[in-house]
């Protein structure tokens, strides 16, 4: 749980680099009366504890479980995430919804920055971030796939799609077989955050706990 | 099975370095506050996300720029060993662009900033230990 700085008596190494750096901004800006230090504890808990991969994920399981809301979702995919209660937000304009099937394979990238669809997946998780990442999933998308640990058959066709301030992308992975009598709750528990966003598929049993909050 | 899951290269290597499998969202409670800041100005609409993307662009191509410069070509095939955090200098470039947005939109001056930032450095941290006097008798 992130405190606020400004009332840490128990710190006592002096502030240096950035958190200094923030401190001052952040202490000016309220003294000017800019930003309301509320606000800020807000956002935070915010996108650390609120918004997540498991919006996605159920986003997910309904698509696999309702083929009208799935029709839905890849026609506009804004207005059927919020039938499921999932609001709208920051980074959350004109999202897409890419569907993987037999033949095709998605994968997301920003090549610039970090672009990404907050309100279904939270923020971004380091590695989408790193020069790694932005520049080999278009220069050896498939290789940037077998690191993690994802062999995609010679058949099916790759798709890597560029992220930017218009446009913002979710990957619709394949529902895993095995997985009929599953409910949609459950669907929704082992949808990885990986699988939306392209680098991997939904294992099925799980791998490990699904990585999301 | 198992193993061909295992994440490995570069990339295996940076999700390997997340502590929490799920990835904690801040790595330092400095990140989350620099996050907030730039969220929360822009949605007041001291300036448009769209100005601080641009200038967020621009940080990090500064960032691999330099990473290259320093480290040769593959360092953006890896995490930038330059870089204070080991999760790479995002968020440095983050708060840069946000230092930098204030500044030309003359919201604070360069000058009041590294003025409060001398202050906060020099002013003692405040001590844990309670500083009371001994005591008024031994009996």
């Amino acid at each position: 749980m992130i405190h606020d700085d400004n009332h840490d008596h128990d710190h006592n190494a002096p502030d240096s680099g950035p958190t200094l750096r923030v401190k001052a901004l952040e202490t000016l800006l309220i003294e000017k009366g800019l930003v309301d230090p509320n606000a800020l504890d807000a956002l935070v808990d915010t996108y650390e504890h609120k918004v997540g991969p498991r919006n996605g994920a159920r986003v997910v399981a309904r698509a696999w479980t309702d083929p009208a809301f799935k029709a839905r979702l890849l026609d506009d995919a804004a207005v059927a995430i919020a039938e499921i209660g999932i609001a709208a937000g920051p980074q959350g304009e004109h999202l897409t919804v890419l569907e993987n099937t037999s033949t095709v394979h998605n994968m997301v990238v920003c090549t610039l920055c970090s672009c990404y669809p907050w309100p279904v997946l939270g923020l971004p998780p380091v590695w989408y971030k790193s020069a790694a990442y932005r520049s080999r999933a278009v220069s050896d998308p498939r290789g940037v796939l077998r690191e993690f640990g994802f062999e995609l058959p010679a058949g099916v066709e790759l798709r890597v799609w560029d992220s930017s301030a218009e446009l913002r992308y979710m990957v619709l992975p394949m529902r895993p077989s095995g997985t009929e009598q599953l409910g949609e709750d459950e669907l929704g528990a082992i949808v990885t955050r990986d699988s939306m966003i392209g680098t991997g598929v939904v294992p099925y049993p799980p791998a490990e706990p699904a990585a999301t909050k | 099975m198992t193993d061909a899951l295992k994440p490995r290269g570069d990339i295996g290597t940076l999700m390997a370095t997340a502590t929490d499998p799920a990835g904690a969202v801040f790595a330092e409670p400095w990140e989350a506050r620099a996050f907030a800041l730039a969220l929360t100005l822009s949605g007041d609409g001291q300036f448009s996300w769209d100005e601080f993307r641009e200038r967020l662009i621009a940080e990090i191509a500064r960032a691999d720029a330099e990473a290259v410069h320093d480290h040769g070509a593959s360092a953006i095939h890896t995490d930038h060993p330059a870089s204070d955090s080991p999760r790479g200098p995002y968020y440095e470039c983050w708060l840069a662009t946000l230092e930098k947005l204030l500044r030309e939109k003359a919201l604070l001056t360069g000058d009041e900033i590294e003025r409060r930032a001398a202050a906060i450095a020099a002013s003692p941290p405040a001590p844990t230990k309670s500083q009371g006097r001994g005591p008024i008798k031994i009996a």
